[in-house]
């Protein structure tokens, strides 16, 4: 595998609240080799979320990066003082929210929006700015630039605020782009139309993307790699092949299961994902909806481990080799 | 009744963005506060007094501060339109000057109001934390005390003056403006757009500027504008009261003070200068209104 662009080790964010620890991310590591497409997915609230804004520190009060290590281009991003963090931001690493109504400032034209990021990082001057901006447009699939740079956000589609969000993480075209969820709000069509145009952005620009969803069809259209994430850890990873035919994980198998195929039955998964609240670390967050939990579950938290070539998987009795053995 | 004025507008924005495809600029406010009728009154209103006072050299008849002895109390004629005051000054000439003195010292208090107002509470809102505690219970004690008594203190502290009166009104009037703005900075900081900018590299000045002011804007044009009034009333209270305006400059709150003796024999002394700040005052909090209508988000943000 190639020099991976992104690395990321022991990355713990915790939330300090009144009523105790939340432990958001814990223990999460993976990396990113340029060009690939990691899918970080796992169900609502496992902190798939944080784990991206932890990458770039823009987690708030009363969340804190507790440990580890973001590298990128051999720089540790949570010891770079801040100035040189901002440089960073935008235009090495990019991101890309869900809602892209929220994501844009209401009173603020897109042009302004979109060229002011590039005015701030390359001191072009705003026209130039503005006429990248408009060239990026257009290559994302938006007829008439100059006139939508001249609307406010409310004034568009949701398909087109997207794309204008898209736009906006890729002008200063960034060696990693995380995208967290950006497809979820909108309608199945423009999804795929939109994962189509990312798709070969990244192929043209060989960016890095750390692609983040729930959604398991979007994986099996994006992914090269893939990271299973239950209550704030990483459960299973590896390559997208080889995760979707051999999950090795309970729980990558019962998400697997989840998933609508015609002619087969749905098998929801039991239980709700534990709150993350004084989530205890002395067994297998994962046990009390696991269906194949023993005693040695329950007394020691597994920890991610190989059980293939590139395939990690935190779990005692993991399906593989217990098969083989 | 308001429910058919929103589907009406509802139906313009309708029927434009039919028009003129899917990226279209939506109703204006400027077009919301044109179908205002009452806005549009107070607006008329208060272009001709700022005329009034930006031309008051060429409209006087006389000059303000003249006196003619030998005309005192004068009913209205020829050379005195409006008639004479107690020393036989020409009312309408002070009354047209005194619009410059009184829209004048009402828009620089106002100004200081909001240098003051704005950075703190935009400060407050953003940083949080031990700058927020300071400043807002600095905004605490000083709302502890009646506004206006304060201001009398301080303007009386200072000594009689426009500029003094100017000063104590800002100094007791900011934290209004600080205590709202600290509130809309506050929910706007949370938005995603701000997570957003950061993420783009964004620095602390830059969010501040080109996305928390803009957003926090037109609630304190609509603040100010309304504030405008109450601010006039104010200095002229302070002038009548002595403080604020000193003989012989026309102010129309000194101007009612000069004419309370006479209100018996001569009424026209303070009914003039009192029409003059009760139309002004009207004006602007009908303005103020009907800004407020027309800049309102909910309707600056529907499709």
């Amino acid at each position: 595998m190639a020099t991976p662009v992104l690395r990321v080790k022991n990355l713990s964010t915790y939330f300090h609240t009144s009523q105790g620890v939340v432990r958001a991310v814990e223990q999460v590591s993976f990396s990113l080799a340029p060009g690939k497409t990691l899918c970080l997915v796992g169900e609502s609230g496992c902190g798939k979320s944080v784990t991206a804004l932890s990458l770039l520190r823009l987690v708030e009060p009363p969340g804190k990066i507790v440990s580890g290590e973001v590298w990128l281009n051999g720089r540790d991003l949570l010891k770079l003082a801040s100035s040189e963090l901002r440089r960073v931001r935008g235009k090495e690493v990019a991101l890309v929210f869900q809602d892209s109504l929220t994501s844009l400032n209401p009173v603020l034209t897109v042009g302004l929006q979109l060229a002011e990021t590039v005015v701030a990082h390359e001191g072009l001057p705003w026209k130039e700015a503005r006429r990248r901006a408009a060239e990026l447009l257009y290559r994302l699939g938006l007829p008439e630039p100059e006139r939508l740079m001249r609307s406010y956000p409310f004034q568009l589609s949701g398909g087109m605020r997207q794309r204008v969000s898209l736009a906006m993480a890729l002008l200063l075209r960034p060696r990693v782009l995380v995208a967290d969820e950006p497809t979820t709000a909108l309608d199945v069509t423009v999804q795929a139309q939109i994962l189509a145009e990312l798709k070969r952005l990244q192929r043209e620009l060989g960016m890095a993307l750390l692609l983040i969803t729930h959604d398991l069809g979007v994986v099996a259209a994006m992914a090269d790699e893939v990271a299973v994430m239950y209550a704030g850890s990483i459960v299973e990873c590896g390559p997208v092949t080889e995760v979707f035919e051999r999950p090795a994980h309970p729980y990558t198998r019962a998400l697997l299961r989840s998933v609508p195929r015609p002619g087969e039955e749905l098998v929801p998964i039991e239980g709700q994902p534990p709150s993350l609240l004084g989530l205890p670390d002395d067994r297998c967050p994962f046990l009390p909806r696991c269906p194949e939990a023993r005693e040695e579950c329950r007394k020691r938290r597994p920890e991610l481990l190989k059980v293939a070539p590139g395939q990690l998987v935190a779990c005692h009795y993991p399906y593989m080799a217990r098969d083989e053995g | 009744m308001g429910l058919v004025r929103e589907a009406e507008r509802g139906a313009g924005c309708w029927e434009r963005a039919a028009g003129e495809g899917a990226a279209v600029r939506g109703d204006s406010a400027w077009a919301r506060l044109k179908r205002d009728r009452l806005a549009l009154a107070g607006l008329v209103m208060l272009s001709i007094v700022v005329a009034v006072a930006v031309l008051a050299p060429y409209l006087a008849p006389n000059d303000p501060v003249k006196v003619d002895l030998q005309h005192r109390l004068a009913p209205p004629s020829a050379q005195y339109p409006l008639g004479t005051d107690h020393l036989g000054r020409c009312i309408l000439s002070r009354l047209i000057y005194g619009a410059r003195v009184s829209l004048g010292t009402a828009a620089l208090a106002l100004t200081a109001v909001l240098l003051l107002g704005l950075p703190l509470g935009i400060l407050a809102g953003y940083c949080g934390g031990w700058v927020d505690n300071l400043i807002m219970r600095l905004v605490d004690i000083l709302l502890a005390f009646p506004g206006l008594v304060l201001a009398l203190v301080i303007a009386g502290t200072l000594g009689p003056g426009l500029l003094n009166v100017m000063l104590a009104l800002a100094l007791v009037w900011w934290v209004g403006y600080a205590r709202v703005i600290r509130g809309m900075v506050l929910a706007v900081k949370e938005k995603e757009f701000v997570l957003a900018a950061r993420a783009c590299g964004t620095s602390r000045w830059g969010i501040i500027i080109r996305h928390i002011l803009p957003n926090v804007l037109s609630p304190v044009i609509v603040l100010a504008t309304l504030d405008m009034g109450k601010l006039i009333l104010a200095i002229s209270g302070l002038s009548f009261l002595g403080l604020g305006a000193q003989p012989p400059t026309p102010e129309w709150g000194a101007m009612l003070n000069d004419g309370r003796p006479y209100l018996q024999v001569a009424p026209q002394l303070t009914l003039y200068p009192g029409l003059c700040i009760m139309t002004v005052v009207l004006a602007f909090n009908l303005l103020g209104d009907g800004l407020r209508d027309a800049l309102d988000p909910r309707l600056t943000t529907r499709l």
